[in-house]
């Protein structure tokens, strides 16, 4: 299942990034950072991001999940800040459904 | 040319179900939903029996017909229920079923339906609001308010979708003849029409003509707008 998270969320990057041209998302790796300071990816590009990761976690587990949800928002450390926490959030919303 | 994709909520009869019938006859994908059963029998139309406050069916609906077509290019967000009570004469439990069809129903949809058209960069959203609203109309408050809501949801999500190429607006209805204002008293109904500057009631026809309009590709720069029928103002 790790693995197949990861393939959805590297998938969900490179296919936005044909479009962004953002040289730091080019090899994505576990810190890649997502969102903050350092990030030029705006408030639309991570909509599309995680709408992406959606649909590639559908197709790869069959598993209708919603990432925006109040879990993600409501804590301090975002979620969507790297790659890793990203995966680990994917994760624990998985285990959260069964 | 590849068919273009449209969702309707709420077509199992009254206007869902003749928009449905309209664009099934331009030769459109329709998926429509009800709690109830669908009742258009047409090879290019699938009903899912979905209640639009339930946010697990929305999903899965939106998801199973955009894996299917790999896009939607029209989103008509016409489900909705309606009550006629003075304020406080009204319950809770009335309250909170009108804003979770009107108002989360058809915030849900457009959340759903948002994320698959920005990835397309193309698409419609309209809403359906009433004249409920912007006349302030007695005895509706609960109807109107999530109606209201439904208005500013619309604005709202058409700056936050502006740059992606998607359009959203809203259409409001003045009385028409369906099940919905079946059990409002005809002296109501006259009122309403009186304060219309086109006094008369609304037909089908009305609203396809509003909705062809808004989900054209010409209206592309037609974004975040309310339109009322009959020459009401807000
Ligand atoms: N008719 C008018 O005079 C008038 C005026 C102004 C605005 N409008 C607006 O126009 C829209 C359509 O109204 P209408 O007159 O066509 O109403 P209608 O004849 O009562 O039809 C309503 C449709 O919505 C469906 N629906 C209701 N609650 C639902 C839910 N929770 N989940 C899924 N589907 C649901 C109904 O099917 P089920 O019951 O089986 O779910 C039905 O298909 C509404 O938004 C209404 O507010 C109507």
């Amino acid at each position: 299942m790790n693995d197949s998270i990861k393939k959805s969320i590297l998938s969900a990057i490179a296919e936005l990034n044909e479009d962004w041209n953002i040289p730091s998302l080019e090899n994505p790796g576990q810190d890649t950072v997502l969102l903050g300071e350092q990030s030029k990816i705006d408030s639309m590009g991570l909509v599309m991001l995680i709408a992406l990761v959606e649909e590639n976690i559908k197709e790869k587990l069959g598993v209708d999940l919603v990432l925006a949800d109040d879990r993600a928002f409501s804590r301090n450390n975002s979620p969507f800040r790297s790659v890793g926490t990203l995966e680990e959030y994917v994760l624990e919303c998985l285990h959260k459904r069964n | 040319m590849k068919k273009k994709v449209m969702i309707i909520t709420g077509s199992s009869k009254g206007i869902g179900k003749s928009l449905a019938e309209h664009y099934l006859k331009k030769e459109w994908i329709v998926a429509g939903c009800s709690r109830g059963e669908g009742s258009i029998n047409h090879d290019d139309y699938e009903h899912f029996n979905v209640d639009v406050s339930d946010e697990q069916s929305v999903v899965e609906m939106v998801r199973r017909v955009y894996e299917k077509f790999n896009k939607i290019d029209v989103l008509l967000n016409n489900a909705g229920i309606a009550t006629m009570n003075a304020v406080l004469l009204s319950s809770l439990s009335k309250a909170e079923s009108i804003m979770r069809t009107n108002f989360l129903g058809a915030f849900l949809f457009c959340r759903e339906v948002g994320k698959a058209m920005i990835r397309k960069k193309t698409g419609s959203i309209v809403n359906f609001t009433s004249v409920a609203s912007p006349l302030n109309l007695e005895g509706e408050a609960l109807y109107a308010s999530s109606k209201a809501s439904v208005e500013r949801l619309t604005k709202i999500l058409a700056y936050e979708l502006g740059s992606s190429g998607v359009t959203v607006n809203a259409i409001g209805p003045t009385p028409i003849d369906t099940d919905l204002i079946g059990s409002v008293p005809e002296d109501k109904i006259h009122a309403v029409i009186q304060r219309q500057a086109v006094k008369r009631k609304g037909s089908f026809d009305d609203i396809a003509h509003v909705c062809d309009f808004l989900i054209d590709e010409k209206s592309s720069f037609v974004t975040g707008q309310v339109i009322y029928l009959g020459g009401v103002c807000d």
